[in-house]
């Protein structure tokens, strides 16, 4: 009976003991130091990076991270232009367009001192399109040559167009003349990898910043792998062969996935950089620290061309005309969203003589409502209707609710007879609904892939994937056909040829543009140099300095 | 029935439930609009056709059930989609740890200091002290902890600056949203224990105690807490596993690298192998934690009977 209480006054005290047991918390006494090497910056990021190895990389977030550890064979510089990295210069390029020759950057190393080599990029992507998820990035993959049929598992991996002719020259095959490649080299999915090394590593290649070797201006150090890592560093890279161009000694990044709280740690000094977005740019903006850049990325209303009223051009010219593009991004969302001109953002693609691609197609969309209404009475009586029921989807997001609620007002307010109703689903219900053929309308945000305005317009092919409402032009077909065929070797007529087929898809409102999406930060106004891309990686530390 | 042969009948339980629970899992996890690709929004049907074949995606579903219980049986939880070539076992394994201590740290916190206020309110009861405990444990109960937490950043880290803003480095910087998550088992234990220790402060054997001589403080805190806190027991388990689960929102806003925000997304990207490990993860917790808690209970109150399928 004795013993019995005691074990029962043991389990008692130990209660506590035991829930304390394995949860050891980290040294207290690793405190930071507050005299850190003065060229160093914190950024903070609102996600986990999905992985670390280039040819694995879909989404910006990792791909941006990459490309401050890994380089390919060239950079984009603010322009969006390329310029020589790993490789020695500009590629030359064969009479039809097909053939790349690039010499190699002599002076380019990894990180374990091995020279980058040729057989290191032949060997790197080759190794990407055999992966399981090569499809995914067959956006990049598909433009060398016979990659696509590899992909689909129709062809042996040998047959990709790469080949290392020595040991510092690389030929490349095109599956067609693509004037812009030598700028989509330089997007992660086409980095070189380490052959030994990374076979050496097996599974393990890539699983934390450990297990890695690099050959960008940094090195990746304390990063606990894909998912799990919450805090890692780019440390400068000292083998790097524009080691001298580096000016940042590391850049601390942290996961914050709070903005409030990410925005608390820039306001007290403990973070250099934090992206914020929606209210928080309202209140912020004024702030010396507040940097907004237009992305690549376009919000347009997409139509199902299986509904008679949408088929009819009237129709969706009117729903243009209503919409009043500069109120809403000012007035309605005022979160540093830039006004819609066309499909195209600015900053996206140029050509040396005509330029920015935005600036060149000039703003075709207007705001009539009178007209608009005069469009909307001639369709009716064409139609035969009186009335007309908008399905109107999105996804679920707080910005895509304004601007739905904002296209409702203005809809119904204007064209008389209109009732619009408002889905905003979960993206995977979304994207079943659009891509099945379930909506009236769609509103949806459409991001560039790479620095070329064929990107977005391939939206509006009449046999593209992505033309989930089925619109169909012979004229853009046409234009868009020659741009990537008859001329795509002939740049200044493959601008025009793309200029075209987006005059026509304004003209037919066959898409219908928004607004254009902003990443919108604080950033340390001591905190420079940073380059921003509107596609793909978007942010580079490279040239980053800390001016005092 | 013993003790042993209790605990094995218990354990069979668990088995089948568990099985229970990943088979359902399975099943619905696959009636999911969507597909488990990260930039799914641009892939065409071609793309996803080859990608589905690529990962087994597209064979019948019974069969992917078939291998996945296989797989599972030999502790392979598959390779996370979103975070490319990770194992979800390695993924959970690096996120659990800081999910654990802070749920542990909160339930310590917050039964002791419920356990504390509970007995002082019954002591002190139909007194402003115990009107106050009962508004501590009311506000405790409604406020929720993500505006808790974004009051306590603010004006101990920011302003105050007494401890870090965000983060999970030290012990300092897990203190904010222990204090945070701690506020409703607080809440919970106090009332509860106040209920039981007003019940034993007025029962036969407290009167007796008081007759023979021994003060109201004594009373209850030498025979009191013990018989109000070990009901206190039963509740432990849903605590525990409320803890575990619910400290989502107070792990983003103090960017502990926890567990919680990873199941949310999981789902939302069709991240198969991700939804079943966090699945199999929180239900075995639960059931252990269930478990426990029965076990210790018998132990600890001799009254218990370890019969049936325990005690009700």
């Amino acid at each position: 009976m004795k013993t019995r209480r005691i074990v029962q006054i043991a389990t008692i005290l130990s209660l506590p003991g035991l829930l304390f047991a394995g949860c050891t918390t980290s040294d207290p006494g690793g405190t930071v130091s507050s005299d850190a090497p003065p060229a160093t910056v914190v950024i903070a990021l609102s996600q986990e990076l999905n992985t670390i190895d280039p040819t694995a990389a879909i989404d910006s977030n990792s791909s941006s991270a990459i490309n401050q550890v890994y380089e390919g064979l060239y950079r984009l510089d603010a322009n969006n232009s390329p310029v020589p990295a790993g490789a020695a210069a500009l590629p030359e390029v064969s009479a039809d367009g097909l053939t790349y020759t690039i010499s190699l950057n002599q002076a380019a190393k990894w990180s374990d001192g091995t020279p980058v080599k040729a057989a290191d990029y032949e060997w790197a992507w080759k190794r990407a399109v055999g992966l399981d998820s090569a499809a995914e990035n067959e956006v990049y993959y598909g433009f060398v040559l016979n990659a696509s049929d590899i992909i689909a598992g129709n062809k042996p991996v040998d047959e990709l167009g790469i080949k290392a002719l020595d040991d510092y020259t690389l030929e490349i095959k095109l599956a067609a003349p693509t004037t812009f490649f030598a700028s989509l080299l330089a997007s992660v999915s086409f980095f070189p990898l380490n052959e030994a090394y990374v076979t050496s590593q097996g599974d393990k290649f890539g699983s934390d910043s450990e297990h890695a070797i690099y050959n960008g201006p940094f090195v990746l150090a304390d990063y606990a792998g894909p998912g799990v890592g919450t805090d890692w560093k780019y440390v400068k890279n000292p083998t790097y062969w524009d080691a001298a161009s580096v000016k940042l000694d590391s850049i601390e990044v942290r996961v914050i996935k709070e903005t409030s709280t990410a925005v608390n740690l820039y306001t007290s000094g403990e973070v250099d950089q934090v992206a914020i977005s929606g209210a928080q740019v309202q209140a912020l903006r004024n702030d010396p620290g507040f940097t907004a850049y237009t992305t690549a990325t376009a919000a347009f209303l997409g139509y199902n061309f299986n509904i008679p009223a949408f088929a009819n051009v009237k129709v969706r010219q009117a729903i243009s005309l209503v919409i009043d593009r500069a109120a809403l991004v000012n007035n309605v969302l005022n979160d540093g969203s830039a006004l819609a001109t066309g499909l195209v953002p600015a900053g996206l693609s140029s050509d040396q003589t005509r330029g920015d691609f935005a600036t060149a197609a000039g703003n075709p969309l207007e705001t009539d409502v009178d007209k608009a209404k005069t469009l909307w009475a001639e369709a009716k009586q064409e139609l035969g209707i009186d009335k007309l029921e908008i399905d109107l989807q999105t996804f679920d997001s707080d910005r895509m609710r304004t601007v739905t609620q904002y296209l409702q007002n203005v809809i119904q307010e204007n064209l008389v007879g209109t009732t619009v109703t408002i889905t905003a689903s979960p993206v995977a219900n979304f994207l079943e609904n659009t891509k099945s053929g379930s909506f009236g309308i769609y509103l949806v945000t459409w991001g560039a892939d790479y620095a070329d305005a064929s990107s977005l317009l391939d939206l509006a092919r009449s046999n593209s994937g992505s033309n989930w409402g089925h619109y169909s032009s012979p004229e853009f077909d046409a234009a868009f056909a020659a741009a990537q065929g008859a001329d795509a070797a002939d740049s200044a007529a493959r601008f025009d040829d793309l200029l075209q087929a987006h005059a026509i898809l304004l003209a037919d409102q066959g898409y219908t543009p928004v607004y254009f999406q902003s990443s919108t930060l604080l950033r340390n106004p001591e905190f420079k140099g940073v380059v921003f891309h509107s596609a793909g990686s978007n942010t580079e530390y490279k040239t980053a300095y800390i001016e005092r | 029935m013993g003790l042993a042969k209790y605990a094995l009948r218990r354990v069979v339980f668990m088995v089948v439930t568990m099985w229970v629970i990943i088979t359902a899992t399975f099943f619905l996890m696959h009636l999911l609009p969507g597909s488990p690709y990260v930039n799914l929004q641009k892939l065409t049907p071609e793309q996803l056709e080859i990608l589905n074949t690529r990962y087994g995606l597209n064979r019948p579903i019974l069969e992917q059930y078939l291998l996945y219980f296989a797989n599972l049986l030999t502790g392979d939880l598959g390779t996370s989609f979103q975070f490319k070539n990770q194992p979800v076992t390695t993924l959970l394994a690096g996120r659990v740890g800081a999910s654990v201590q802070l749920g542990v740290q909160a339930l310590l916190v917050g039964t002791s200091a419920g356990i504390v206020v509970g007995v002082i309110a019954a002591v002190k009861r139909h007194t402003p002290v115990d009107s106050g405990a009962t508004i501590v444990a009311v506000l405790g109960r409604s406020v929720p902890s993500f505006i808790l937490a974004a009051l306590l950043q603010l004006v101990v880290a920011v302003n105050l600056r007494l401890l870090p803003i965000a983060g999970w480095r030290d012990f300092s910087s897990t203190i904010l949203p222990t204090l945070a998550l701690a506020m409703a088992p607080l809440a919970d234990s106090a009332r509860f224990v106040r209920t039981e220790m007003v019940e034993v402060l007025e029962s036969d054997y407290a009167e007796l105690a008081r007759a023979n001589g021994l003060s109201t403080q004594q009373i209850a805190w030498r025979h009191g807490v013990r018989n109000s806190v070990i009901p206190l027991i039963t509740l432990l388990g849903p605590m525990t596993v409320n803890l575990l689960t619910g400290s989502l929102v107070v792990e983003n806003i103090f960017a502990v690298p926890g567990i919680g925000e990873q199941f949310v997304k999981s789902v939302l990207n069709n991240d198969y192998p991700t939804i079943m490990a966090v699945t199999i993860l929180y239900s075995g917790l639960f059931l252990l934690v269930t478990f426990a808690v029965d076990v210790l209970y018998s132990i600890i109150d001799p009254r218990i009977r370890l019969s049936g399928g325990g005690r009700r």
